[in-house]
């Protein structure tokens, strides 16, 4: 009888308020993740622009120089860990090659290859 | 006595201190949803305005990339029709022959040279040989709001290097900075 005639308590009070601060929090770090699942695609975007990049360089250059080589940061993209390019000859007229752009993000790290073949031509 | 007062006490509501304590805890709580929540609005417009430009710069990449990449053999070219500056175009014919421009833009700049005189230009795409003159900023709009990919020492968007071009796209809208950069050989060479 003497329960059921009583209000809510300050303690009851302050748990639902620490509750609601609690799914308060919830829905602030969705936004977050909304907002930073925007930014993925903006990198892997600029990165596969820079990987078609370095494979248009190679394409250009003379067959002979056609050769593996990294470069650890690209000037004006500071989001870029690295850009490596990886060179093997298939057989005298021939070379596989692959380049890997690398970046971090929410603390992983977040790759992109394309891969072709060169001919001596 | 005794009794009755434990009766009152057991009936009683909140007092006017718990109330107010309530209260007080509920505003500070609320400031601080309140800011959180006007700091996320900000980065959500801030993530819609890099999408936006994102969207216009992959369309203008994949576009320029497509048509130097077709364009006919020895057709490169930069757009030169009085001589002196021409360091914001790229001439070129498709295979039917016919000869596009691709210019930066901005009304109050008259000359083509790779000087950023304005802040902002906006990329076009002139048939020339249709009559189109980069001058009067004729053709087929492609990219807004381009700022120089280097505010030391300027660069040019569109590039030439011996037989390859350089696209670099850097999109400044509000406060927001978008940049991507490719290279095209064209294929017909």
């Amino acid at each position: 009888m003497r329960n059921m005639k009583q209000g809510f308590t300050l303690i009851e009070l302050l748990i639902a308020i620490v509750l609601a601060a609690g799914g308060l929090m919830v829905l602030i770090q969705l936004m977050g993740v909304a907002i930073f699942a925007d930014s993925d695609l903006e990198y892997s975007l600029t990165a596969l622009n820079l990987a078609n990049e370095k494979l248009e360089e190679l394409k250009d250059s003379d067959y002979s120089s056609v050769a593996s080589a990294t470069e650890n940061s690209i000037p004006g993209f500071s989001f870029v860990d690295d850009r490596i390019a990886t060179v093997s000859e298939v057989n005298t007229d021939l070379k596989d090659v692959q380049v890997e752009v690398r970046w971090t993000q929410k603390g992983g790290q977040q790759s992109i290859q394309l891969r072709t073949y060169i001919a001596n031509y | 006595m005794q009794a009755r007062d434990k009766t009152r006490f057991t009936n009683r509501g909140f007092t006017l201190i718990e109330t107010i304590i309530v209260l007080l805890l509920l505003a500070m709580l609320l400031r601080v949803a309140g800011f959180v929540f006007v700091v996320s609005l900000r980065a959500w417009d801030a993530g819609r305005t890099r999408g936006g430009i994102r969207e216009d710069a992959s369309y203008a990449m994949e576009k320029a990339v497509r048509d130097l990449t077709e364009m006919a053999n020895g057709s490169l070219a930069q757009y030169d029709p009085g001589g002196g500056g021409i360091g914001h175009t790229i001439q070129f014919n498709d295979l039917d022959g016919n000869t596009y421009v691709l210019y930066l833009y901005n009304p109050d700049d008259s000359s083509f040279d790779s000087a950023y005189s304005e802040s902002v230009y906006d990329l076009w795409k002139a048939n020339t040989s249709g009559g189109d003159d980069p001058a009067s900023g004729d053709g087929v709009l492609i990219l807004r709001d381009l700022v120089s990919p280097d505010a030391t020492a300027p660069a040019t968007a569109l590039t030439i290097s011996g037989s390859q071009v350089t696209l670099d796209f850097v999109v400044q809208r509000s406060d927001e900075i978008v940049r991507t950069r490719t290279k095209v050989r064209p294929r017909n060479l």
